[in-house]
């Protein structure tokens, strides 16, 4: 929490307003995974310099390269998962477009909260982190799977053009467990199907910088913390990084 | 309370003002919910809550069955009962397993928790000098057990707060934590008892465990919500013991004073 004293009444309505932006903005981010907008994230979201990254439990990816090759393996999973299930239920998706039918099956509901966010003194670059309850339902080659996820966000945002853009950022997480199952055992109790062997061609891009940034929770993990909480800071080069 | 002021009472500068009061409340309590995920108890005490002799000496912290009154008290329950509870699960373990180090560092091992705040509902006093917050926790709570699974349970949680301002900055005045539910991950609702008498549940057992400065039921969670406490924040001008989440705002703290 900055000083609010040091700044301007006019300084102050700005700041308020940079906030409820990056705010905003991850909200877009988590709904967009949602909506499956994959296709359009690196776009729309992230900063357009050189050093951006995104890291999670397994390592970094580096690079607008990177990042752009891992949202299109979303998106070539998204469309192995439509044609599967319009081949597997003809009759219910009779009618519909390619385009219609884009994104039936997985189900990414990463919502956020408990929201800590600073903006740098100077303006132009802010911090944030947020936790995530969420549900995700991947199709795998064992059918649709439901998980409870539990996970953390943490990120430098850059201002761009007056426009706030994600420049470094963390999504790391702690459980990633079948509903319904004691979430220490890391089991996955349902039995490969047939019908979905399809799918066992379809991989998402691994992180090109290989690193474990945090192991899931399991019985026999270490008690970890999670990553730096943001703190005041006057300009980027003061504080910390959430990048490599 | 007296009734709250118009927003036209206040210029601009103050309205702009109390706009980032209510926003570094809402921090602060985020804050909260990323320290206790780090298990940071004793840097949640030092850094979130509050610091003077005046308000050290009121500083509540409650539950179902009662509050820890004082900041010597709650940290002798919020701190040291906790590191002494995570030492005796780590011996455990330990014992358990060899290769796990009984080092301080390992505190924790094989646990997990994880209590992200949402829902907030945050009313700043018209004198500016306290703030009353109430938001909702869907969490967890994950604990190593010998031989394991650990115990992985869900726990959703009511929470309200009282907080006043130090030195310019907000702080943790009076904490209720009232909980809802406690259900193992593995199991629905239905597997639960009907009826489970208050104080059967880990959370709660653990609570009392710690010797509370008050002993009472605080909310009776059998009964949902029709005992209606914690309560909302309402509008207010300034501060009164009798409104607070302290022990002395419960409806029910003068019965329990002639006990």
């Amino acid at each position: 929490m900055a000083d609010n004293t040091r700044f301007t009444t006019e300084e102050l309505v700005g700041r308020f307003e940079d906030r409820r932006d990056v705010k905003n903005l991850m909200g877009k981010y988590v709904v967009s995974m949602l909506l499956k907008k994959e296709s359009t994230m690196l776009k729309n979201f992230w900063s357009k310099k050189s050093d951006i990254c995104l890291g999670v439990n397994e390592g970094y990816y580096q690079g607008t390269e990177a990042i752009g090759a891992y949202y299109k393996s979303i998106d070539k999973y998204t469309i192995a998962t439509r044609d599967l299930l319009v081949k597997l239920f003809p009759k219910q998706t009779a009618g519909k477009t390619q385009e219609q039918l884009y994104g039936i099956g997985p189900f990414e509901d990463r919502c956020i909260n408990n929201a800590v966010v600073e903006i740098a003194a100077d303006g132009k670059s802010a911090k944030g982190m947020w936790a995530s309850l969420g549900n995700v339902t991947d199709v795998t080659t064992r059918g649709p799977v439901s998980h409870w996820v539990c996970a953390t966000y943490a990120a430098d945002f850059i201002l761009e053009d007056e426009k706030w853009k994600i420049w470094h950022l963390l999504y790391l997480e702690d459980v990633r467990s079948p509903a319904g199952y004691n979430w220490s055992e890391g089991k996955n109790p349902f039995a490969e199907l047939p019908d979905f062997a399809l799918m066992a061609a379809v991989s998402l891009a691994q992180p090109n910088v290989k690193k474990v940034l945090r192991e899931r929770y399991s019985l026999n993990r270490p008690f970890t913390k999670l990553p730096r909480i943001p703190e005041p800071y006057n300009t980027f080069a003061e504080t910390f990084s959430y990048g490599i | 309370m007296t009734k709250k002021l118009s927003k036209s009472y206040f210029t601009e500068d103050e309205r702009i003002l109390r706009v980032w009061d209510i926003e570094d409340i809402k921090d602060l309590m985020a804050r909260r919910g990323f320290y206790i995920a780090s298990e940071m108890h004793r840097e949640e005490l030092n850094d979130l809550w509050v610091t003077s002799p005046e308000y050290r000496k009121t500083a509540s912290l409650g539950s179902n069955l009662g509050y820890y009154v004082g900041m010597d008290d709650i940290a002798n329950y919020y701190v040291v009962k906790h590191t002494e509870d995570r030492q005796k699960l780590l011996d455990a373990c330990c014992a358990a397993n060899p290769a796990v180090k009984n080092h301080r560092d390992n505190l924790g091992y094989g646990c997990m928790t994880f209590h992200p705040v949402s829902t907030a509902l945050v009313v700043l006093s018209d004198d500016g000098h306290t703030a009353r917050g109430n938001w909702y926790v869907i969490g967890q709570d994950s604990t190593w057990q010998p031989g394991g699974p650990a115990s992985c349970r869900w726990s959703n949680d009511k929470l309200a707060v009282d907080f006043v301002k130090e030195n310019g900055k907000w702080k943790i005045w009076h904490l209720v934590i009232a909980n809802d539910i406690q259900v193992e991950a593995s199991k629905t609702l239905n597997d639960k008892p009907t009826i489970a008498p208050p104080g059967s549940d880990p959370a709660e057992v653990e609570f009392n465990a710690g010797d509370p400065t008050v002993r009472m039921l605080t909310h009776n969670k059998v009964l949902n919500w029709s005992d209606n406490y914690p309560t909302e924040p309402e509008a207010y001008f300034h501060f009164d013991d009798k409104d607070s989440y302290g022990p002395e705002g419960h409806p029910k703290y003068e019965k329990y004073q002639e006990k």
